[in-house]
């Protein structure tokens, strides 16, 4: 070849594309060894937010308690709490897989058309009307689906109810994860809301 | 196995060559690359309701990947320092072409690498990348002539003189 048999751009690219082809590395891990490292992500972020919790729910209760009795938190069990935040939202913190018919009671009490179920969500339940991440995040405040493993081991996560478009509920789908070492899988999904799956 | 998980799993397995060729192309060292790209699938999972919706999820791996490496390059730099670009362009492969490939590679500008990465392994368009990297398709269409310009004056042979009667 000489100068005038100057490579076409296809003969570079592929030259690049053949060359980096050829670098040995390792072969593909397992999907399951992916997965994994997500939940080691996970906690390894959610640390520091950990401590930033405590803080904020130092000062959280300091308000609380200074509120009239009316507005204090609405529910306290064992298996789970609902409390109403200042801002609107809805807490909800599960501590045991139990319980799940009461939690979606209390939610629909407090105004979330909700169904919750313990391991897998209900199949009258359809999603609101394409998977949208936007709106999760602004229905959670978290990307869902999640994994978290709060103060004690508990799950803690809002709903904010002013988030969820006319005709939508919340579905709330607790799995336990003990053989992974993390107490539950939530997954949290905006859903048509009907009599079958939110009650309304 | 949840049909999330499946999917997943499918994208998992049709993506990680690709992907890890992409980001290898950029960074260079492999042992880099796939830690890398398996943070980028980890992370992927991790949001897999939004990746999965996006666009073209396997440039959303490979630019996380990529954004990742700067945490990672930044905390390996003082060990690290392009020690598995160095040996492969010296010493490995089948020496010729492909190390003189990888070497002219090495030499472009970071961006230059990333047009041409997503350009070759995810066999995207001009739009496509200028979409996945926040540029201009003009300015995708610069980088990438500036690139096989680079390229291809590195890999082709110096000139044969005509000498005279």
């Amino acid at each position: 070849m000489t100068g005038n048999d100057a490579m076409s751009d296809n003969d570079v690219l592929q030259a690049v594309s053949d060359s980096v082809s050829a670098i040995p590395v390792a072969s593909r891990p397992p999907v399951a060894q992916i997965t994994l490292r997500s939940r080691a992500q996970r906690r390894r972020w959610l640390l520091p937010a950990a401590g930033a919790l405590v803080t904020a729910g130092a000062a959280a209760l300091a308000v609380i308690l200074a509120m009239p009795a009316s507005h204090q938190p609405q529910a306290r069990l064992d298996a789970w709490t609902v409390s109403k935040q200042a801002n609107g939202n809805i807490q909800v913190t599960i501590n045991q897989l139990q319980d799940p018919s009461g939690l979606q009671s209390t939610l629909r009490a407090d105004g979330v058309p909700a169904s919750v179920t313990f391991g897998q969500q209900s199949p009258a339940c359809q999603h609101y009307p394409q998977p949208s991440p936007r709106l999760l995040q602004q229905v959670f405040g978290i990307p869902a689906p999640g994994q978290y493993q709060g103060p004690a081991g508990a799950y803690v996560f809002d709903i904010d109810p002013s988030a969820l478009p006319s005709g939508a509920g919340a579905a709330i789908t607790v799995l336990s994860d003990s053989g992974s070492g993390t107490k539950f899988i939530v997954n949290q999904d905006v859903v048509h809301t009907s009599p079958g799956c939110t009650g309304s | 196995m949840s049909q999330e998980q499946t999917e997943f799993a499918e994208f998992f397995e049709s993506s990680w060559d690709p992907c890890l060729r992409a980001v290898l192309a950029v960074v260079g060292s492999p042992q880099q690359a796939e830690d890398q790209v398996a943070e980028a699938f980890a992370r992927a999972w991790r949001a897999w309701r939004r990746v999965s919706c996006h666009p073209a999820p396997r440039a959303w791996v490979v630019r996380t990947a990529l954004n990742t490496g700067t945490t990672w390059w930044r905390r390996r730099a003082r060990e690290l320092p392009l020690a598995d670009y160095d040996a492969m362009v010296s010493g490995g492969q089948d020496g010729g072409l492909n190390a003189a490939v990888l070497a002219a590679l090495r030499s472009l500008p970071r961006r230059q690498r990333e047009v041409i990465a997503l350009r070759v392994f995810l066999d995207m368009d001009t739009g496509e990348i200028a979409a996945q990297l926040g540029i201009a398709p003009a300015t995708v269409r610069v980088h990438l002539a500036r690139a096989t310009a680079a390229l291809r004056q590195e890999l082709s042979p110096p000139k044969t003189q005509e000498v005279g009667q």
